[in-house]
């Protein structure tokens, strides 16, 4: 996208965070105290140089906790995200006719719901981002502007156990009905079904040594 | 006495000889005609993007040959590679793009090639099936020469390719381009004239500009419908801002449409592995990285034209030596939903003409 | 047989019905042909031109999963042509005497592909293809959705190994299994399984 579409969007949605010009400028904050740290030990070394001490040791540069992003990248209240899209869509500068995915990353302290936004007429993407809170996570659906968003947000839904709020169907896609969970959240943890443990170990019991110690050779 | 007509709700699958693997579609009929189809997916559903939280970055590419779409490996491998060398800021070199755009297209061509074979066989042509699996058991050789593997290939690296292509390899490569072209034109023989073909495909299971595009679909069924959109054109990764070729186009969104797009695609497949293999520079073919690669913290996400349409990969590294999230854009998944658009007023003889003809992989669609 | 399986989501299940024999004739026969002397050997000829006709023609369910099941289509086409083994796929379990568990199998899928091994007549075998079939192979760890080997909801007969098991792997298969239906026993069990009052052999 444009710098000045860019704008446009940020200028219609004042709640709108433009995430990569913000990682842009941290990022440049983290190099410049890098630098201003290096300079410090150059200074130091170069006196220890003359004083003939031992130079002081080297530094490291660690990462700096800049998350870095390759795609303009927002982050939008969750009961703007609706309108956000459909004026994206609508407006034929932005164009955004179809909508690549709709789904979530469990971060330590929310969920992020990511819609993935493609024009395919002026061939440019955009990333929008919804924090929910873990305790209630609930977005409003957006199956009214993208029919296509409807799997996606059943996946979302069946994996995080995000409800979308207005979708036709919200049903589990990928696990079946009775699955205990959501098992794309960091805390799952697996458990056989208790119908799938029952069947093993009717099948183990078939197929053990009978008395005179001969596998029965149909198990 | 006004006739009592009852809706009937038809079951078909997950085991049915047509689905391409476990896919269940759940149709209401009124008599012969299709109200409604309801397909149910999820009984291939493999946890891959869970299952790449738990691995290294290199270790994942193994991970994207068998959870995600099992007939293109290469693209897929391809896919995630180009996320991380996105994330990490790994320089490929020269040589291994062209290489993997090679292989990428020759993928395609036998992904392609199993898809008209196994479509031939739904429609009753089962002379296709074995012309398509004989050709593409061509491709499979020349793959395994390089990759050892005929499915499976875990050839393309973060960072380039496993190893540089045999000697001679190229000439092989080119002899199998002079053989395959003209087969092509065979099928244009063998079915694209075919009356009892045609009848069954023209101007069945239609799905328009608009709806396609709102429903997600892309790649051939996109094109199909008269979306001139590619990405290797629109936002061109590897090489392939370097490479001549075009996007077949079709706009009657039918069965027809599909199978000709697709038909056309094979073609200019080979027209680019000729162009990469003239111009494959020589060199170095894998940069290096680390066994334990840290990507620094951030995402990416990365779009490419796999055989089916725009897959993507999005990436999240949090610093650690694994992924935090992957998330992988399949393009089966929103094909199958634009289904319940096609079939809507259709017969029921017509569901397997048009299920066949959107091309899914079911481990594309449920991952 | 209670089975302990789910139903199939929108479909109840009937309850399990006492499986019946069909080989009431046959008991007798073997009945008469034991009393006579030199009786069982005859039956063993018999037994073993049977089993000869059973190994040659198997019809195997087509049935695929995954990736692995692209490699049986291949095993089934031009190159390979399993059609000369008399392998011929049917599409109804009904018809079938094999089925080729090829590929992974997730929770979700099982109960159908012991519904569908239930549906065979017997007698009947299952090859488990490739690693996942057979163990879950590269989907074992950190998984929470597939299946760690087929071999728990219904009985194996032959694994082949591999990821995929090359087409010539699976043939190499199928020979194995041809070669244990030309030694068994089956018609003499089944005949006096039948004859004990017992369900079939199973
Ligand atoms: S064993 Fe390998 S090839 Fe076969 S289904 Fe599993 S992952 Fe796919």
């Amino acid at each position: 996208m444009t710098p000045e579409r860019v704008a446009a969007l940020l200028g219609r949605f004042p709640h709108l965070r433009d995430l990569a010009a913000e990682a842009v400028v941290s990022q440049a904050r983290a190099d410049e105290a890098w630098a201003a740290k290096e300079r410090e030990w150059q200074a130091a070394a170069a006196q220890a140089k003359a004083e003939g001490k031992p130079a002081p040791r080297p530094l490291r540069r660690e990462d700096p906790p800049v998350h870095r992003y390759r795609a303009p990248t927002f982050e939008v209240p969750r009961d703007e995200i609706v309108d956000v899209c459909r004026w994206l869509r609508d407006n034929p500068e932005y164009d955004m006719t179809q909508l690549e995915f709709v789904s979530a990353v469990d971060w330590p302290d929310r969920f992020e719901v990511v819609y993935l936004l493609v024009s395919m007429s002026r061939g440019h993407t955009a990333v929008l981002k919804a924090p929910v809170p873990k305790d209630d996570p609930r977005i409003a659906s957006v199956v009214d502007v993208w029919r296509g968003a409807d799997w996606h947000e059943r996946e979302a839904y069946d994996l995080f156990g995000i409800t979308f709020e207005g979708h036709p169907d919200l049903r589990r896609i990928m696990m079946s009905a009775d699955w205990k969970g959501h098992p794309l959240r960091k805390d799952y943890v697996y458990e056989d079904p208790a119908w799938l443990v029952e069947v093993a170990a009717q099948r183990q019991r078939e197929i053990a040594p009978t008395q005179d110690g001969e596998r029965p050779s149909r198990a | 006495m006004p006739l009592r007509t009852e809706e009937l709700l038809l079951n078909m699958g997950p085991q049915h000889p047509s689905t391409h693997g476990v896919l269940r579609l759940v149709l209401t009929l009124d008599g012969e005609n299709i109200t409604d189809v309801r397909p149910d997916i999820g009984y291939l559903h493999s946890s891959v993007e869970k299952m790449m939280e738990h691995r290294t970055y290199v270790q994942n590419v193994a991970l994207t040959d068998r959870g995600m779409d099992y007939l293109i490996a290469l693209n897929n491998e391809a896919a995630y590679c180009l996320a991380v060398e996105a994330l990490a800021g790994v320089e490929v070199p020269e040589r291994a793009r062209y290489i993997r755009v090679i292989f990428q297209e020759l993928n395609r061509i036998a992904s392609h090639l199993v898809w008209l074979g196994t479509w031939g066989i739904d429609l009753g042509a089962t002379t296709v099936f074995l012309w398509c699996f004989r050709e593409r058991e061509r491709v499979l050789d020349l793959f395994e020469q390089v990759t050892g593997g005929r499915l499976h290939h875990v050839y393309f690296r973060i960072g380039g390719v496993y190893a540089d292509v045999p000697d001679g390899w190229t000439g092989a490569c080119r002899d199998f381009l002079d053989y395959f072209l003209p087969r092509v034109d065979e099928y244009h023989q063998l079915l694209t004239q075919n009356p009892i073909f045609e009848a069954r495909t023209r101007g069945v299971g239609v799905i328009g500009r608009r709806e396609a595009a709102a429903m997600g679909a892309s790649g051939p069924v996109a094109r199909a419908s008269g979306i001139a959109y590619d990405v290797r054109k629109a936002a061109p990764y590897e090489v392939y801002d370097r490479l001549e070729f075009d996007v077949p186009v079709q706009t009657s969104g039918d069965c027809l449409a599909r199978y000709l797009v697709r038909l056309e695609e094979m073609r200019q497949s080979v027209r680019i592995i000729r162009q990469a293999l003239k111009d494959l520079p020589a060199g170095e073919v894998r940069a290096r990285v680390p066994v334990a690669m840290k990507p620094p913290r951030g995402e990416v996400y990365v779009r490419t034209e796999s055989p089916r349409g725009t897959l993507g990969m999005y990436v999240v590294s949090d610093g650690g030596e694994t992924p935090y999230r992957v998330k992988i854009r399949a393009p089966s998944f929103s094909n199958l939903y634009a289904l319940t658009e096609m079939m809507r007023g259709w017969k029921i003889a017509d569901i397997i003409a048009i299920l066949g003809s959107i091309d899914i992989v079911l481990s594309d669609v449920d991952r | 047989m209670a089975t302990g399986l789910p139903p199939a989501a929108g479909e109840a299940r009937s309850e399990p019905q006492p499986r019946r024999t069909q080989i009431g004739p046959l008991a007798e026969v073997v009945e008469v042909l034991d009393s006579l002397p030199g009786g069982g050997l005859i039956l063993t000829t018999v037994e073993s031109a049977l089993n000869w006709g059973r190994a040659s023609s198997l019809w195997p369910l087509t049935f695929g999963l995954a990736c692995c099941a692209i490699e049986m289509m291949a095993a089934f086409a031009s190159r390979f042509d399993l059609d000369r083994l008399g392998v011929i796929p049917r599409a109804t379990p009904r018809q079938a005497d094999l089925m080729i568990v090829a590929g992974r199998c997730s929770i979700k899928m099982a109960p159908i592909v012991r519904r569908l091994w239930e549906q065979m007549p017997e007698p009947r075998y299952v090859i488990s293809m490739g690693s996942c079939a057979t163990c879950g192979g590269p989907f074992f760890y950190d998984n929470y959705s597939i299946l760690k080997g087929v071999d728990q909801v219904v009985p194996v007969d032959v694994y082949v190994p591999g990821c995929p098991p090359r087409p010539e792997a699976l043939i190499e298969g199928i020979l194995k299994l041809q070669e244990r239906i030309k030694k068994e026993p089956f018609l003499r069990r089944q005949a006096y399984a039948a004859r004990d009052g017992q369900a079939g052999a199973r």
